[in-house]
């Protein structure tokens, strides 16, 4: 028999694919396979978190790590703000507790479930005024009227299930689920966002007659954000443009404007 | 009330990085992987490798050895993602499809040009063995190449 060489055939064994298309496709449906579920199980989630009662928040509240973090503000003008707020707010089942962190730079500020607003040193240099004060505590208590942090909490563990479910967390899949199940908690969260700062405006013309001075605070450097479709917070621009038109509609004027710096008592402990 | 810090999108950011050059490089470089691959064997054509075991008695043959081809070829990051993907949804893995035929190629051409360094005339009892270096498994971490050996016996028969 001789031996005839012959082309090999190109092909059988690696077909060529359209391996961008196939990657789009599979990206695609399972990213929106998560936002669908994520979705879903996340408004099913918050339906049951607003549910809880107070005293199941106040416990849940007391278990997670930065629940007792700081030191309690038990007087002080920061308090008589507070107080002032909450006298004008809608009842809370629980009774609202101020924390400071003066160690922490960063400037933020938090609603802990079960009633405590923590406030990190950074924000207490950042502001200037006490409307300004006034404003980011009503922030946080429109966080809790709104029950934002249960929500949240709710939406956290949809996550942790779903993640759980498609795999380790370590492979590009999960990796993927992670990443979109993310981005649809942000686009929840600036919804809440905008919503705590409709109830902190209110909540400012009510206590203090006017609403002077709250915008303020996103044009402070330390404060002002881009913003992105992505992020947790809507940017400063949004917020701001919110609350402007607010005014607006509702007549809210402007009005004196008090100075504020923290006091050095309120770190000494 | 600022912006918190939000590693899992950063984290999302890379990946999508990650993929983009997985996809980039990884394309060129099959591609002209796969352009080597047909002239080298269009080059090495002449020489027959087969699967049978014996010889036939009639040959006279002048020299005989054991020929081998080794080829680790790894996939890129692009790849990676995409298999990854297929787990999910089951179906043909094309992404390590075309991985393991450049990886078996490689080795069958080099097995080859093994033999006729050695001016051998065929191969003999050609067999293959493919193995994962580095962990194929599900839920490692971690490059993920094949090992392709191609072995054989290299006859120069007159």
């Amino acid at each position: 028999m001789k031996y005839v060489p012959k082309e090999i055939p190109e092909g059988i064994n690696a077909p060529r694919t359209n391996v961008v298309g196939e990657f789009a496709l599979l990206a695609g449906t399972l990213v929106a396979l998560v936002v669908v579920a994520f979705y879903a199980l996340g408004v099913a989630a918050e339906t049951l978190a607003v549910r809880l009662s107070p005293e199941w928040e106040a416990a849940i509240g007391a278990r997670l790590p930065t629940a007792n973090a700081g030191v309690e503000v038990r007087a002080g003008r920061e308090r008589e703000v507070l107080v002032a707020l909450l006298a004008h707010a809608p009842r809370q089942g629980y009774d609202v507790q101020l924390r400071v962190r003066c160690g922490e730079k960063d400037v933020n500020a938090f609603a802990v479930p079960g009633g405590r607003v923590v406030v990190l040193g950074g924000l207490l240099d950042a502001v200037q005024s006490e409307n300004e004060v006034a404003f980011v505590l009503a922030h946080e208590l429109g966080h809790m009227q709104n029950r934002d942090h249960l929500r949240a909490l709710g939406r956290g563990l949809v996550l942790m299930t779903l993640v759980a479910a498609v795999g380790t967390g370590s492979d590009a899949a999960s990796r993927l689920v992670v990443g979109s199940g993310v981005a649809v908690s942000h686009r929840f969260s600036q919804r809440q966002e905008l919503a705590a700062d409709r109830f902190a405006a209110e909540l400012v013309q009510r206590t203090y007659g006017h609403v002077g001075g709250i915008t303020d605070f996103f044009g402070r450097p330390a404060l002002r954000e881009g913003g992105s479709w992505l992020g947790t917070h809507p940017g400063s621009k949004r917020r701001v443009l919110q609350l402007e038109r607010l005014a607006d509609q509702h007549g809210w004027g402007t009005g004196p404007v008090t100075p504020y710096a923290r006091a050095p008592s309120l770190c000494a402990e | 009330m600022s912006g918190r810090t939000l590693w899992e999108l950063r984290d999302l950011w890379s990946f999508v990085a990650l993929v983009a050059v997985g996809y980039f490089f990884g394309r060129r470089i099959e591609a002209r992987h796969f352009a080597d691959l047909r002239r080298r064997e269009h080059a090495s054509l002449a020489l027959p490798v087969l699967t049978a075991p014996r010889l036939d008695p009639a040959w006279a043959v002048e020299d005989a050895a054991l020929v081998t081809g080794i080829a680790v070829v790894s996939i890129d990051y692009f790849k990676y993602v995409a298999a990854s993907l297929r787990n999910f949804f089951g179906g043909r893995v094309s992404a390590y499809e075309s991985l393991l035929d450049r990886a078996r190629r490689e080795a069958v051409l080099r097995m080859k040009e093994a033999a006729q360094a050695r001016g051998a005339t065929v191969i003999l009892n050609a067999r293959l063995e493919i193995s994962s270096v580095s962990g194929l498994d599900a839920g490692q971490r971690g490059a993920r190449s094949a090992e392709v050996l191609a072995y054989g016996t290299a006859l120069r028969v007159r």
